[in-house]
């Protein structure tokens, strides 16, 4: 058990990996009650960009997370026009989740031609060398500390966002009550654009942070994309907190049963405290019940 | 020969039996068509559970999984003959339906699609995992040849087996769609309080819906084995999935032409034009894309609406419009047209022809006391968090009474209707009716004999009048059986022929009936809400719950109202009305009970309640020191 302390260490950066696009989930939902089901492929578009800026061309490493927030932005507004814009019009739960799921796949077929079917090593900016911690009892990747690190900022920035300007205080108001804001002068269409932006940007720079724990290539997304929508549910969909915790618990759950049971096996705890979740407490861990009105 | 009429579209597949006779290349017969065949098996299957249910299923390539793989084990490690493993196959996929379907019981959404996601993945990681049984990533070679007595079955000859299991999979199909099953799975599509409210179990046929399609998909399965005598995890990836509702979607849900189609272009278009095969996802993705939006119907839809504007041009008699209108028939129709009933007003006619039910056991005959109170409420409370909406409700209702349940608004009322209909569950006191303790899902309650109507006219859209008071009337298939479906039973055609003949009735009874085909959301409002007391009526109720049945209707329509409450009472049914026009409240109520703030402040017969001080000052208001003291408490 002596090598616990890194467990929890490599299980908190991954699971702050699913936190970061359970948190995209979470936005475009509080906002226009749907999300992307190709935030896996955005994530992966994001890293394989980084990766030919910094890697491939050698360009700075700013420059590669540059354009993997500009890749964000790009596929943010065609996800919204094409598949969420329309669907929310249906107001048909199949719509969008069929469309984005399109949306992915096309996504994951450009990747193949333009990068090949094959995964590259990503390098980290930080080097590959482990850190020795507390006198050396615990090693731990450079590349972890900057995801912790990364994505606590990331998300406290949005949080400050949301709650110190009055663009993100109409996030807010968007997401309590659709035709109230619209009623303020509070243009909704643009909010949702606004949240779906947010979402892809996270999910985008999200990937960058990953590569260099896992490969980068074409299928690097879509398990990922789906483990952090069962992170996020399992910690409630609408909570932020919740979605964050939902993560950081399947993060944890993975690294523990590679480490105690199997490899084979580190992708099922999440889908069966997924399952578990939703049988005994459909809002999730973290979220609020509601009440359907007849 | 009128039977005959509903079986054309399968016999039109006939002819295609013949291709191998034509085509020799065994690459197209056994390495195109014959996995079209199994597509469209799994996509049948699919359709019932995503098309008609409307629950997104990406985990179908995971039952496919357990029913391949249940075969390939029990041929390799047992040495079964093929044959045997197909009912085992079959069962296993069914039972795996059950825990794909259970989600669905309380989920939709995306939440209901991330649980099967999930699933698919958790079915690849087993198969994955037990190298002992499965060998892992390696797959399962050893699949034994295919015989039937001295017969081969592989090469060409195996696209026959899967063409005869292709169309015994779409004519059951065919069976529980055009049946009450179809219409509770469109019902709980379309609006599932609504569809339980009428008596339809969700438990039953939400779960019904899955454990077929599961069954149909793990046929499938014992046959995909063979397409390339092999069983391997990575054929049955989270894509898979995808891939086959790309196929449901672009050829068109609901329709069996529309299976063919889709299966026929993903599995054909990529075969054949080898240089698009890269770019494969992307002209997928981007026709999945276009289907959705461009094409709500599918390809089917389209050639639908093609071949519906050629026959209109043809046609002069009936014009294009009304054409277009008619809802797709269900082939019962076709087979047992309603019999003419002579046209009745509303006002001459009498519920007695339609209405149909002996009062629950213990009322009427037992005593004075049993008859005193048909449905009695004591204590009745419910809290959502700190507000306590219903506060010790003291409710009783006689039989054959009209009961009417006023107050301001947010008094409770409704409350007290989702309550009884067991759309809530009180946090306190006890419902009783007909003597006996209530409670339950609420189509136990409209199975008791309490049927409702909605204050937001809660009904299925898109299905015809006559298919909404059908749903209505599912309790009169409680005999008719799976089996009696895929038979096509005499019994199972005499009660659909006697449901929709009452069903007509009813739709005369209401004044709706020259209206039976047309589709529900097209009614102006206050024919909806004649329409939803069909509906409640239908299902034998002994006591209907009319939550605000005259709300937005015109002054024509609530004196339509008055007088349907009227026969309704004159057939012996009790009534709990709830209502805001109080000349139809003191027109047509034997008692009155008034509700202020969850609590009963007053009851008597309509004359003592407009004279009552407290329900005055409850309604008008009053000055504070002159409240009676519980009100001003509640205050």
């Amino acid at each position: 058990m002596s090598d616990l302390p890194q467990l929890i260490l490599s299980g908190v950066a991954l699971g702050m990996i699913y936190a970061l696009l359970a948190f995209g989930y979470n936005i475009t939902f509080l906002t226009s009650r749907t999300l992307n089901f190709a935030q896996g492929e955005f994530l992966m578009l994001g890293a394989l960009v980084a990766f030919s800026i910094s890697v491939v061309h050698k360009h700075n490493y700013l420059l590669g997370i540059g354009g993997a927030l500009l890749i964000g932005i790009v596929l943010a507004v065609i996800l919204e026009r094409t598949a969420i814009r329309p669907a929310l019009r249906t107001k048909s739960d199949v719509s969008w989740i069929l469309a984005t799921t399109a949306l992915g796949i096309i996504a994951r077929n450009v990747a193949e031609r333009v990068w090949g079917t094959d995964d590259y090593r990503f390098p980290s900016p930080l080097g590959n060398a482990p850190l020795s911690l507390a006198g050396g009892a615990v090693r731990v990747l450079p590349q972890e500390l900057l995801i912790i690190g990364a994505a606590a900022v990331i998300m406290i920035s949005f949080e400050l966002f949301r709650r110190g300007t009055i663009l993100g205080k109409a996030v807010t108001a968007v997401a309590t009550d659709k035709d109230a804001a619209a009623l303020q002068g509070i243009n909704v269409a643009l909010i949702i654009t606004l949240s779906f932006v947010i979402s892809s940007v996270i999910a985008a720079v999200a990937g960058v942070l990953v590569g260099p724990l896992t490969l980068v290539g074409a299928g690097m997304g879509i398990l990922l994309g789906v483990k952090a929508f069962a992170a996020a549910i399992i910690g409630g969909l609408e909570s932020g907190l919740g979605v964050v915790a939902g993560g950081l618990i399947l993060g944890l759950c993975e690294q523990f049963t590679a480490r105690f049971i199997s490899t084979g096996y580190k992708d099922t705890p999440g889908f069966v405290l997924l399952i578990l979740v939703l049988l005994l407490k459909p809002a999730g861990l973290f979220g609020k019940r509601s009440i359907k009105k007849v | 020969m009128m039977p005959f009429r509903r079986y054309i579209p399968l016999l039109a597949l006939l002819p295609f039996v013949l291709v191998p006779l034509f085509v020799s290349d065994t690459y197209i017969v056994h390495g195109v068509l014959a996995k079209v065949c199994i597509y469209v098996i799994v996509v049948a299957g699919l359709d019932l559970v995503s098309g008609y249910s409307g629950d997104i299923s990406v985990g179908h390539a995971g039952l496919l999984a357990v029913g391949a793989y249940t075969s390939a084990i029990l041929c390799w490690k047992l040495q079964w003959n093929w044959w045997g493993t197909v009912p085992v196959s079959i069962l296993f996929t069914a039972l795996a339906g059950v825990l794909l379907g259970v989600p669905a019981l309380r989920l939709a959404g995306p939440y209901l699609a991330m649980t099967t996601i999930a699933f698919g993945l958790i079915v690849q990681t087993i198969v994955n995992e037990s190298e002992k049984l499965t060998k892992g990533s390696t797959g399962i070679t050893e699949i034994p040849r295919l015989r039937l007595g001295s017969l081969s079955l592989e090469s060409n000859n195996f696209y026959y087996l899967t063409f005869v299991a292709m169309v015994l999979v779409l004519y059951l199909k065919r069976q529980v769609v055009f049946s009450f099953w179809g219409r509770a799975f469109e019902a709980l599509k379309e609006n599932p309080l609504a569809a339980e409210c009428s008596g339809v179990s969700r438990y039953r046929f939400k779960l019904g819906a899955f454990i077929i399609s599961a069954a149909f998909t793990g046929l499938a399965g014992a046959l995909f084995i063979h397409l390339n005598k092999y069983c391997g995890p990575l054929s049955f990836s989270l894509q898979f999935s995808i891939d086959f509702l790309i196929m449901l979607i672009l050829g068109g849900t609901r329709s069996m032409f529309g299976n063919i189609i889709g299966a026929f272009i993903v599995v054909f278009v990529p075969d054949f034009f080898n240089n698009i095969a890269e770019y494969q996802l992307m002209i997928f993705g981007g026709l999945l894309l276009f289907t959705l939006y461009f094409l709500p119907g599918g390809i089917i839809g389209l050639i639908n609406l093609l071949a519906r504007s050629v026959g209109a041009l043809f046609r002069r008699r009936r014009d294009a419009v009304v054409t277009a209108a008619t809802p797709r028939t269900f082939p019962g129709e076709q087979l047992s047209p309603v019999p003419e009933v002579a046209h009745q007003d509303a006002a001459t006619m009498q519920l007695q022809a339609v209405y149909r039910r002996s009062l629950p056991a213990g009322t009427g005959s037992s005593g004075h006391e049993a008859a005193a109170a048909l449905l009695k409420t004591e204590e009745l409370t419910i809290a959502f968090g700190g507000l306590v909406a219903v506060n010790k409700l003291e409710l009783d209702v006689r039989p054959g009474e009209v009961h009417a349940l006023i107050g301001p608004n947010g008094s409770g009322k409704s409350t007290t209707i989702n309550m009884l209909s067991g759309v809530y569950r009180p946090t306190g006191g006890r419902i009783r009716f007909a003597d006996l303790p209530l409670g339950g899902a609420p189509h136990n309650i409209s199975r008791a004999g309490i049927a409702r109507t909605f204050q937001n006219v809660a009904l299925f859209g898109d299905m015809t009048l006559l298919d909404n008071v059908l749903v209505g009337l599912h309790h009169t298939f409680s005999r008719i059986t799976l089996l009696d479906l895929f038979t096509a039973s005499p019994r199972a055609r005499r009660e659909e022929r006697a449901a929709r003949a009452r069903a007509q009735l009813l739709l005369e009874f209401v004044g709706l009936g020259d209206l039976a085909n047309e589709r529900a959301r097209n009614l102006p409002y206050g024919k909806q809400r004649l329409l939803e007391i069909a509906r409640a009526l239908a299902q034998n109720p002994a006591l209907v719950l009319l939550d605000e049945p005259a709300a937005g209707c015109t002054a024509g329509e609530i004196s339509a109202i008055d007088k349907i409450i009227g026969k309704m009472k004159a057939a012996g049914l009790s009534i709990l009305l709830i209502e805001h026009h109080m000349d139809l409240v003191m027109n047509v109520s034997d008692r009155v009970s008034v509700l202020d703030f969850g609590q009963k402040i007053a009851s008597g017969t309509p004359a003592e309640i407009q004279r009552n001080e407290r329900v005055i000052s409850a309604y008008l208001g009053a000055p504070a020191d002159e409240l009676p003291p519980a009100a001003a408490a509640a205050v």
